[in-house]
């Protein structure tokens, strides 16, 4: 377990720990590979093996993560503790003849050198030691930068993502996974996370559509033809801009909304940015 | 029970009061604008600089408040840049509103010195939070001023408290009247009077999105000049 001590802010608020910033992180840097080649993933926190503070079930890989937030850690400390999780952990995975990696999750810079540095002989090769900040509330997570930047282009609806579009999308992720149901065995499984998502529409997500609406051809030809005027609907969602000053990202391409926003287009014919205003969706 | 800013004018005193007790659309409309002048009266001598500034509001304030203060602040010789927002609303898991942005219109502004950033009133602050975040981390302005004739009370912590400290301490507000008592629907009483989309005649909050504000329109010339 990692060490709340360690925690500033709201460290004991439900849904604040280390362990759950650094779980629903995981899960939407997993995210575009479940969109986009139907990769599935599972996550179950305390799952009560030898490193358990959070295990991923890949499919054909597991990850095993302890999560180490105090600024003291070592391999050898308390008896060589952590050194013994992971060996038995290794040793379990071994027997189960499974394709796996151990990671040892730090907030802090120098005990990320330490443990590297430090690294068992016989954790090597199958060992990572992982850097992942103090975080104060879910919101942060949008702004990380470097290998722990979430790649949200590759997951959100929007091409344009805004510091506010980034943070509205990590706090839906971080409070679908707090609230979904696990599955038999206790993980919670990221193709329904992303349904609940979808499903409440708490953020708009990346959903292929196929452009299999009536009318939309003609509807198209007509936007086409509006000078300045640019949309996209790949993603799912009607996006448009009219540049400089104006964007939008508006309605579920799959909706009645946007099935409604085609009618207006057809039965009007806008021929301007301005006679176009009245109708978007 | 209602308390006023030190230093909040009579007119400001007078109008906010009024605001409350009008149902008639038309009068709403002018005290909002109103008030908007005066919320500017009493900013404009905290600004950093008269150039660089950017004035960010939603849809349905921006032809009323977010007018009568820029219209102040131009009277003054400020050079304002305008922000407009649609927020949508949602709620989370647990309950937690979010106000996500579906559309903006935004005139391009570099250098942002200052955020002035209005809104009828401020309660649970989700709509100004997240107005604020769409672009403070990349202007990085030295002010944010949040200006509203009412606020409730503990708005202003709650607000900051959303915010890194780096971000938060840039923080100002220009207010006139802070409620303490909200009903169980979220509203705050006396407050604006109740729905200011509903006050304001630009829709209900299901449908004040298609509302196009004209100042959003008229401005909007200036960069399109062939439309």
């Amino acid at each position: 377990m990692a060490d709340h001590q360690a925690i500033g802010g709201q460290s004991n608020k439900a849904g604040n720990r280390y362990e759950d910033f650094f779980a629903t992180h995981r899960m939407m840097i997993h995210t575009p590979r479940f969109l986009l080649e139907n990769e599935g993933m599972r996550l179950k926190e305390q799952a009560s093996c030898p490193v358990d503070d959070i295990v991923l079930d890949l499919g054909a890989r597991w990850e095993y993560y302890q999560l180490k937030a105090d600024r003291t850690i070592t391999w050898n400390r308390d008896n060589k503790r952590l050194t013994s999780q992971f060996l038995d952990q290794k040793g379990q995975c071994i027997e189960k003849n499974q394709d796996f990696g151990l990671f040892v999750v730090v907030a802090d810079d120098d005990r990320e050198v330490h443990l590297t540095e430090n690294l068992p002989e016989s954790l090597q090769k199958i060992t990572t030691v992982v850097k992942f900040p103090r975080l104060r509330r879910p919101s942060e997570m949008a702004r990380l930068e470097g290998p722990l930047e979430i790649p949200f282009q590759e997951q959100a609806a929007a091409r344009m993502l805004s510091s506010s579009d980034r943070e509205e999308f990590v706090e839906a992720f971080h409070s679908a996974r707090l609230n979904s149901a696990q599955d038999a065995e206790g993980f919670i499984v990221l193709a329904q996370l992303v349904d609940k998502i979808r499903s409440q529409d708490w953020v708009k997500i990346y959903t292929p559509w196929d452009e299999a609406l009536e009318g939309w051809s003609q509807a198209k030809a007509t936007l086409q033809e509006i000078s300045g005027f640019r949309f996209w609907v790949d993603r799912g969602y009607f996006e448009w801009e009219y540049p400089p000053t104006d964007r939008g990202l508006s309605v579920s391409c799959c909706g009645q909304s946007f099935q409604r926003f085609v009618a207006r287009v057809l039965n009007q014919g806008p021929a301007t940015f301005d006679e176009l205003e009245e109708l978007l969706p | 029970m209602r308390k006023y800013a030190p230093g909040a004018s009579p007119r400001g005193r007078e109008l906010v009061n009024e605001l409350p007790r009008e149902k008639d659309r038309d009068r709403y409309r002018q005290l909002m604008t109103e008030l908007g002048g005066e919320l500017g009266r009493a900013l404009f001598p905290q600004l950093p600089s008269k150039e660089d500034l950017v004035l960010i509001c939603t849809n349905e304030d921006a032809d009323f408040l977010a007018r009568g203060l820029l219209e102040e602040l131009q009277d003054k010789g400020c050079l304002v840049a305008l922000v407009c927002y649609w927020n949508d609303r949602v709620k989370l898991g647990f309950g937690e509103d979010r106000s996500p942005i579906v559309r903006r219109y935004v005139e391009p502004s570099n250098n942002a010195k200052a955020f002035i950033v209005v809104k009828s009133i401020i309660s649970s602050s989700c709509v100004v939070r997240t107005n604020i975040s769409d672009m403070v981390y990349d202007h990085q302005p030295e002010k944010v001023f949040v200006v509203s004739p009412v606020l409730l009370a503990g708005a202003q912590e709650r607000l900051q408290a959303d915010f890194p400290d780096e971000i938060a301490r840039r923080f100002e507000f220009v207010w006139i009247a802070e409620d303490d008592e909200r009903k169980d629907n979220g509203e705050v009483v006396p407050g604006i009077g109740g729905s200011v989309y509903e006050l304001l005649g630009v829709g209900s909050s299901e449908t004040k999105n298609q509302f196009v504000p004209d100042l959003v329109r008229s401005r909007r010339r200036a960069f399109h000049p062939a439309s």
